[in-house]
């Protein structure tokens, strides 16, 4: 249970990584898909910044004078700051192709749009 | 207790918005979801990290997902099939992260890697050498700076994206001035409490949109004021360019929600919006440039000024507010271009 | 300034497609000399560089003056100077094809938006390449994937979004699935810097955890190269993308994403790791391989348009890309990295010679070539030269690569794949007879009957493309025949890259 307890974070990292992974593949609707996309992507997210907390540390903003604190580790939040905005990058991208397949075809159900794919050509 | 329960809430958040067929809804859930997170990373410590979050995942997010749909169909058909091919990829990537995390490290142990390699030395020395107190800061803008340039420019990047995809198609210019008339009341979204401004009929209705515009005129400085607060708080505490970017973006997107984007387009043209997306990147890239110029390598602040500290903390500052500058335009062109959108041609 | 001609040769180009709208909004000519004249100077950095590494030996570039681990490092050593060259110079003939060529697609208004989203495309490639911090290959990753997936949308049909919008999934599941696997070894090791990692990662090579991340790290990077079976985006969208970004993507994107799966697997990862690996790697690689060059050309072989044809022979080239990583010997090492070359001219040219047959008549299907040899000599013969290159002919540079992958093969005792590698050449060679015969030996069809729609650009006789895609296209097929019969320069340089890759 200890042991269980003690990785606790990198089992829903697990869960959260495979439901999003498994939306993006299964869902139909495109809006959906990018909704899977990001619990998908959060799911590292957590992976990182669960790897900088330190028992007993406090948040990497260095206090002058004080030798004996414990911070936690700075590296994995930087890096987790560019994939969170990374992330809305990619979002905001996908989302315009949403609509502008909405525009061309009239809906974003993607087997809807693989029938009108295939009568096209 | 509160750590095992929040990522329970997050899975079952994670799950339900997959569940839930109407989107609307769906992207509700994943709104709670980004907060829970962002709780998440408070609980962490990573309050950088959970600034960014609640803006860019609770916020902007949440809103461009609604407009979106607002343009499109807002309920997924019904097959409510499981998906085999999927189902087996799922279980074969879980099967593999599996095998990998049994003899990963446990998680808050402080002798593992990262706390102890390289980390360990941006600690030590964050202050000395950047002047910087927030070591998230010193590291994003100096010891990892180049990595905050290419973020900014993927930030550009999408908004370029977003241009070059939307702008001019498949309508002249004479259309876009009818669309920047209207394009509000089509940005309406149903159940948010964002009115039409222009066709909200006279009484109480017209009384509650004094409010609104009387209380957003009211706070709107103070947004922004904190926005830029943000911007350079980094040095000391949480914040940075990120951060206080995304909030001044925020606060003209409101501004335009409320006031209409008629309005809000003369407090800030489209030309001048992309204008900042370029400026901000460029402040960044010319200041990397500039310390070629003083003998550094690229991005090497400390030769800028005689004193090696202080060029430093002048050089951070500068790219954070080169960061903010860009991250805000970004966000507004975001907001702007798909407000402008469509969905029938 | 000579010093920090690694750090120019990225930012130069990000930096001027930062300034590309503004510029453009005087006139949208500014905006392509921009993308012209940046690539070109990108392309002489590249070749300086190179005679650096020959002369002088590894460069090592400190970001902001700090020393590696702690800061970001560009490491530049044989392998990737070899690469840079590749994508530079495909860059700079791309965007002079461009010029003309994008008319199709888009209006003048956004072009100065397409060419600075064509060079954040290139520069998120080129910075991928040059950095020894492996988080930093994600960050540029990403913007490269952000603009590729926009430069498809902007094709004519409707189809170009749904194909851009399925890679934009693939493409962040596999940007994704990198970044996990990044953590991993960060997780295990504590860093980031490539060199740093290499060093540190030895005592791990047994652990689970370590091969996770090699796995991430792979199949992500895999989904990017389109390697089969991962490859089912990759047709439609270098179908309906405009033809100067078909090409370009063609011949820098997927290069670039082989060359990272290099050096994750041989600069990261050490050959001794695929001997203490929990599972043995090489042969689920090598069967990935063959089933990609068996599937690809003979999915090739079954398509009526031409654009389609040409994405379904990538896959199978691109499965004797891998071939040559699987075998983990120099030689097929050195089959590799020519092929990469090879590749990028081929292809390039082949695509360049399509979009030219688009811009004249609007069609892409392969029933359309019939005649095309009267009516535009100079691009069919670049066009013939390609094919018999990718066919593997003596003389052009696809037999040196095919040369070299056989030669592997049987020194490692994998004779069996030398008939595979006859079989898919002759593969290769009927599919691009079909065309070739219809170039040249058979009559146009009914040419009333189609004459309305290139009415326009049509003028009597003379109906070759336009200079500016011409010279690229010619200089490129050209290429194919130079190194054929001189192979030793590029060779030699491989050979010294894949000599380090496996010591």
């Amino acid at each position: 249970m200890v042991e269980l307890l003690a990785k606790y974070n990198y089992w829903i990292v697990i869960i959260l990584l495979t439901t999003g992974l498994y939306g993006v593949m299964a869902r139909q609707n495109l809006i959906k898909k990018i909704i899977a996309l990001n619990v998908f992507q959060t799911a590292v997210l957590l992976f990182y910044v669960s790897m900088s907390k330190i028992e007993g540390g406090t948040a990497p903003v260095l206090i002058k004078g004080a030798k004996q604190i414990i911070y936690d580790n700075p590296l994995p939040q930087v890096l987790m700051l560019t994939a969170i905005v990374v992330g809305i990058s990619t979002t905001a991208v996908a989302l315009t192709f949403v609509t502008l397949i909405y525009r061309e075809y009239g809906t974003i159900e993607e087997d809807q749009i693989l029938e009108l794919n295939k009568h096209n050509d | 207790m509160i750590d095992v329960a929040i990522p329970l809430f997050l899975v079952v958040c994670g799950i339900a918005v997959l569940l839930v067929k109407d989107l609307m809804s769906s992207i509700m859930i994943f709104s709670v979801y980004s907060l829970l997170i962002a709780i998440e990373w408070v609980r962490l410590n990573a309050i950088d990290v959970a600034i960014t979050e609640a803006a860019v995942g609770a916020g902007i997010s949440t809103v461009l997902f609604m407009i979106i749909l607002s343009r499109t169909k807002s309920v997924e058909e019904c097959k409510k099939s499981i998906s085999i091919p999927a189902l087996l990829v799922a279980v074969g990537v879980a099967g593999v992260l599996l095998y990998g995390s049994v003899d990963l490290p446990n998680l808050r142990d402080p002798n593992i890697a990262p706390s102890t390699h390289v980390s360990p030395y941006y600690l030590e020395n964050a202050y000395k050498q950047t002047g910087q107190e927030n070591a998230v800061a010193a590291i994003l803008a100096s010891y990892r700076g180049y990595d905050t340039l290419g973020e900014t420019t993927v930030v550009a990047t999408a908004a370029f994206c977003l241009i070059l995809l939307l702008r001019g198609r498949r309508h002249t210019n004479k259309d876009l001035k009818k669309y920047e008339d209207t394009s509000i009341n089509k940005c309406t979204v149903k159940g948010v409490g964002i009115k039409p401004t222009k066709t909200s009929p006279p009484g109480s209705e017209q009384d509650k949109d004094i409010i609104k515009k009387t209380v957003t005129k009211f706070l709107m400085p103070f947004i922004q004021l904190f926005g830029l607060y943000v911007i350079v708080h980094g040095e000391l505490g949480p914040g940075g360019g990120f951060q206080g970017g995304v909030v001044l973006g925020v606060s003209i997107i409101v501004y335009s929600l409320v006031f209409g984007f008629k309005e809000a387009q003369q407090r800030m043209s489209v030309k001048a919006k992309d204008l900042l997306v370029s400026s901000g990147v460029l402040i960044y890239g010319g200041i990397g440039v500039l310390a070629l110029f003083f003998g550094g390598n690229y991005l090497q602040y400390n030769v800028l000024l005689p004193d090696p500290k202080f060029a430093s903390i002048i050089g951070i500052l500068g790219i954070e507010i080169g960061v903010g500058i860009t991250v805000a335009a970004v966000m507004i062109t975001l907001f702007y271009e798909t407000v402008r959108i469509d969905a029938n041609g | 300034m000579i010093k920090h001609l690694p750090a120019l040769l990225i930012v130069i180009p990000l930096l001027a497609a930062i300034i590309t709208p503004i510029i453009g909004r005087i006139h949208w000519v500014l905006s392509w000399y921009t993308v012209t004249i940046t690539t070109f100077i990108s392309f002489v950095i590249s070749l300086s560089l190179l005679q650096t590494v020959l002369l002088q030996g590894d460069i090592s570039y400190w970001m902001g003056g700090w020393q590696p681990p702690w800061g970001i490092e560009y490491a530049i050593d044989n392998l990737n100077v070899y690469v840079m060259i590749i994508v530079s110079f495909m860059a700079l003939a791309g965007a002079i094809y461009s010029k003309n060529n994008i008319n199709v697609e888009i209006d003048e208004a956004r072009k100065p938006f397409f060419y600075s989203v064509y060079l954040l495309f290139v520069t998120g490639l080129m910075g991928m390449v040059v950095t020894g911090d492996i988080f930093n290959i994600y960050v540029f990753l990403e913007i490269t994937s952000l603009s590729g997936y926009a430069l498809i949308a902007i094709g004519k049909k409707r189809q170009a979004l749904v194909g851009a919008y399925n890679y934009l999934i693939m493409g962040t599941i596999g940007a994704t699935f990198f970044l996990l696997g990044i953590g991993y070894l960060y997780l295990m090791t504590g860093t980031l810097n490539i060199a740093d990692l290499a060093a540190r990662l030895p005592e791990f090579y047994q652990t689970k955890a370590i091969f996770t991340a090699f796995t991430f790290l792979v199949v992500g990077l895999c989904i990017k190269l389109a390697l089969f079976p991962m490859h089912f985006w990759m047709p439609n969208v270098y179908t309906h993308a405009p033809s100067a970004v078909s090409a370009v993507m063609a011949a820098t994107g997927a290069k670039v994403a082989a060359y990272a799966i290099i050096r994750v697997m041989f600069t990261v990862f050490e050959p001794e790791f695929y001997t203490l690996a929990p599972f043995n790697i090489q042969p689920i690689l090598l069967i990935l391989a063959v089933a990609a060059i068996l599937a690809g050309s003979i999915m090739a072989l079954a398509q009526t348009d031409i654009k389609k044809m040409l994405a379904y022979s990538s896959v199978g080239q691109i499965g004797y890309i891998v071939l040559g990583i699987s075998l983990m010997s120099v030689n097929g090492m050195i089959g590799s990295l020519i092929h990469l070359l090879n590749h990028a001219m081929m292809k390039g040219a082949l695509f360049f010679v399509v979009g030219a047959v688009v811009y004249r008549t609007g069609l892409t299907s392969i029933e359309n070539f019939r005649g095309l040899g009267k009516k535009m000599p100079l691009s069919m013969a670049a066009f013939t030269i390609a094919a018999l290159s990718m066919t593997g002919v003596p003389l052009t540079v696809g037999f040196v690569s095919k040369w070299y992958l056989a030669v592997a093969s049987i020194e490692i005792g994998m004779w069996w794949l030398v008939p595979v590698i006859l079989l898919s050449s002759l593969l290769t060679a009927i599919y691009f007879w079909r065309i070739i015969d219809a170039v040249w030996f058979k009559p146009a069809l009914g040419e009333e009957s189609h004459g309305h729609e290139h009415d326009d650009h049509q003028k009597p006789k003379s109906n070759d493309a336009p200079a500016s895609m011409l010279i690229p296209t010619l200089t490129v097929a050209m290429l194919c025949l130079v190194f054929g019969v001189f192979a030793y320069a590029p060779v030699s340089l491989a050979e010294k890259a894949a000599v380090i890759l496996l010591k």
